[in-house]
């Protein structure tokens, strides 16, 4: 949640904050806290994110 | 689908059948198991695999016959069998602390006599007994043993006997003849009395294959019925079973596997296997010491196929045999998220459909095919894995739409080079087009043959591509196809039904063209589509040669570069392994045929030439990126089109394409690895910019997103004070963003 502190959404000028989002990936839906902006909810992946935690995911539902 | 849908690809494997020492065995005793244990001196564990097939191990290693050593295939390589017998008395030796079994299973109500306690009488008591049924053994003797009991050893026999009934209760009535009329009481009858015994009247109507009779209950066996001593004792072993099977179901049938004849030896041909000689015990009295009989033991090879699971690097890093693979695909294709999970989701799409595997197997069995039908079966009950195969299925739509070109007019000979050979080397297809049409009436169809589809298992992708091809072909009067890639040649050829098809370098090999030599010594890399196309092989090495390069084969040719059937995105690390493995088969540089070979050889760093690199030179071309493979389709359609009908070709404008974008080294080799375009990013930015979607970093730096229908693009770049955009790193995920939530 580093990234809370620097990131601004560039619509509404404001830093992004922990938000509950729903993700789905292969039939399955499930909710995890990322940032997104408060104000217009656009939700931001980092590459830390993605890479990580989110790939390993990803690698669980494709072989299920 | 259907178990006998997946399990015909391997109907022909022979991986599970036993070893052919097993075969000749009366107990069918796993003698790979038996001897692997022994080998490693695990005694107690080895004792339990040789009581629990044997029934009475001691008697049975003093008095076997050993036909297993008959069979032993050390013999086949010239040593003496292995001494199986002296293993087994080792193994009793060194265990001797190991009881009887013991089960926790609730007693049984149902009654059942024994008529004989010898040892094949005593082999079915205890086997019923061990399950707890209320058994009883009637003998006229005043003990057991049967004829046993005149043996020498019989001391040692009787301590066998007693070793295994301990703890087991079971009725002895000795001295006592049994009468028929006290047998009706119990549930079922075992007659074993012996040769010459009673047999009530029933040996007439005895069935050698259940041991049953005309009176249902009662069955016969033993030395009654002409049986040795062990298959007395391997039949009693057996009828326990029966017994069972006849008390729960009221018949006396067992579901098993058909008896082998000789077992997976005869199909094996020891290769690399060492001569070894049989252990001598230093004391012959006192038979084999430890080290001995593990020594002894380890002579044992294993009969056991697995060249597939050794030879093939996805096989061997899942260690499936086909059997196994078989029944984890069906039980995939039959499975009901979220209440079951696929077994073999991931295997499925890391096979590179080589047919590496039917090369190494002795009887042909090929696990791609059964792959490439699973994924068939995946598509169509949308099980797949979108993401493995989305981009090259892109790349397909577009070889088929804007990519597609067939000219005009009937032609004898039409060029069909390929969609990757077009984007890889434009220059080179459109030189050999060129040549072509200059010796012979040639025409010309770029395009794809469909094999991204065929490998993600999307038949109507398949088809609707292959008629657009087959249109175009008919439109010029059926000519002989002329291909320049060898998975091209194959699909044509499995699905282009009446289509004469020709290797484009046979044709070059005979028009004799000037050449070029990129290096004087080659290793010849044949691309795995090829297959067994030895005249397609004869023809490059034959060009190559004629350039005055000394080409070399590869030992273990025909391999996949690790491209085949589009793993890279479902195991990149296989993907890598396999690539990687490829490119030091040999340290001469490699002569390929197949662009993508090329390409594949050059990310890793491997000196390598196409054939068509000998016959127009320009051997130093690099690798295009995704984007400019796109753009080399486009500008060979435009060159040809230009020179053919006269008119211009080119991509329809999208407001992106006007941004100027310099990348990173970081961003460009982020692209290559999770095969983002140029346009893609372009996009990306141009959607971020017109709707200010987009996050600041500190010092200027933007992030932007864009969703594909599988894939999540994010961008990270930077405006520069000239209009253009500089991107510092792109990523990618497959996860989709629904939404937030309440």
């Amino acid at each position: 949640m580093s990234e809370t502190v620097r990131i601004k959404c560039g619509k509404c000028g404001v830093e992004l904050k922990p938000t509950k989002v729903t993700f789905s990936y292969m039939g399955r839906t499930f909710g995890h806290e990322v940032p997104a902006c408060p104000k217009c909810g656009k939700v931001y992946i980092s590459q830390e994110l993605a890479e990580g935690k989110m790939a390993e995911v990803e690698m669980l539902f494709e072989d299920k | 689908m259907e178990l006998h849908e997946s399990h015909r690809f391997i109907k022909d494997c022979f991986h599970e059948e036993p070893a052919s020492c097993s075969c000749a065995c009366p107990f069918g005793l796993d003698l790979r198991a038996f001897l692997k244990k022994a080998a490693n001196g695990r005694w107690a564990s080895c004792y339990r695999e040789l009581r629990d097939t044997v029934v009475f191990p001691t008697v049975v290693s003093e008095l076997c016959e050993a036909a297993c050593r008959d069979a032993c295939q050390r013999k086949a390589l010239g040593d003496e069998a292995l001494n199986i017998p002296q293993i087994e008395k080792a193994c009793i030796k060194f265990s001797l602390n190991e009881g009887a079994a013991s089960y926790p299973l609730p007693p049984k109500t149902q009654k059942i006599a024994i008529v004989g306690a010898g040892a094949a009488g005593l082999s079915c008591a205890l086997g019923l007994a061990k399950k707890k049924y209320l058994v009883t053994v009637f003998d006229e003797q005043a003990s057991w043993g049967g004829r046993l009991r005149n043996h020498p050893s019989f001391s040692n026999f009787n301590s066998d006997f007693e070793r295994q009934f301990e703890g087991l209760g079971i009725e002895f009535k000795y001295g006592h003849t049994a009468l028929e009329a006290e047998l009706e009481d119990f549930d079922a009858v075992y007659i074993a009395s012996g040769k010459g015994g009673s047999d009530f009247g029933l040996a007439e109507s005895w069935k050698a294959a259940n041991l049953s009779c005309e009176k249902p209950g009662w069955f016969l066996g033993g030395e009654l019925c002409g049986m040795s001593l062990m298959q007395g004792i391997a039949a009693g072993r057996k009828l326990s079973q029966l017994i069972e099977a006849f008390l729960q179901t009221g018949k006396a049938e067992l579901i098993v596997k058909a008896a082998c004849e000789t077992g997976i030896a005869h199909k094996l041909d020891h290769e690399g296997e060492a001569k070894k000689p049989i252990v001598i015990p230093e004391n012959a009295e006192e038979g084999y010491r430890k080290d001995e009989a593990k020594k002894e033991a380890a002579r044992c090879m294993g009969c056991v196929c697995d060249k597939c699971m050794t030879g093939c690097e996805l096989l061997a890093h899942y260690r499936k045999t086909p059997y196994k693979l078989a029944t984890d695909i069906f039980g995939d294709s039959n499975t009901k998220p979220p209440f079951s999970n696929c077994e073999a989701t991931r295997q499925t799409y890391s096979c590179n459909l080589c047919s590496r595997c039917e090369g190494l197997c002795p009887v042909g069995v090929n696990m791609g095919e059964l792959f490439g039908f699973s994924r068939e079966d995946r598509w169509e009950h949308e099980r797949w894995v979108p993401a493995f195969h989305d981009f090259w299925l892109r790349e397909l739509d577009f070889n088929g739409d804007e990519g597609f070109y067939a000219s005009p007019g009937k032609c004898d000979y039409v060029f069909f080079p390929g969609c990757q050979l077009t984007a890889s080397l434009p220059l080179h297809t459109i030189k050999s087009f060129e040549l072509l049409q200059k010796e012979i009436k040639t025409g010309l169809i770029l395009g794809c043959c469909g094999a991204p589809a065929v490998w993600a298992g999307d038949k109507k992708r398949r088809d609707t591509n292959m008629e657009k091809l087959k249109s175009a072909w008919e439109a010029m009067d059926r000519p002989v196809i002329l291909t320049a890639c060898a998975t091209c040649k194959d699909m044509l050829n499995k699905q282009l039904s009446g289509a004469k098809l020709k290797s484009l370098y046979e044709v070059l090999d005979k028009l004799d063209p000037a050449l070029s030599l990129p290096f004087k010594e080659a290793a010849l890399f044949d691309p795995c589509s090829a297959g067994k196309d030895t005249i397609q092989h004869a023809a490059v090495k034959s060009l190559a040669e004629k350039a005055g390069c000394r080409v070399e084969e590869l030992e273990d040719g025909g391999t996949c570069c690790g491209y085949g059937g589009h793993i890279r995105l479902a195991d990149k690390a296989l993907y890598d392994e396999i690539s990687e493995k490829r490119a030091r088969e040999s340290e001469r540089p490699y002569l390929v045929y197949c662009a993508n070979c090329r390409e594949i050889f050059k990310s890793k760093k491997k000196e390598c030439a196409h054939i068509l690199e000998f016959v127009f030179g320009n051997a130093s071309i690099g690798i295009p990126s995704l984007e400019e493979k796109r753009r080399n389709t486009v500008r060979v359609k435009n060159e040809i089109m230009k020179k053919l009908e006269e008119k211009e070709f080119s991509l329809k404008a999208q407001p992106w394409h006007a941004l100027k974008i310099a990348f990173s080294e970081e961003a460009r080799l982020a692209m290559e690895e999770r095969l983002i375009c140029d346009s893609d990013v372009a996009e990306t930015i141009y959607n971020a910019e017109k709707n200010e979607a987009y996050f600041t970093e500190d010092e200027g730096g933007l992030i932007a997103s864009f969703a594909r229908e599988y894939v999540t693009y994010w961008v990270k770049y930077k405006r520069m004070e000239d209009g253009s955009f500089r991107v510092n790193s792109c990523y990618s995920h497959r996860m989709k963003i629904v939404g937030l939530q309440p």
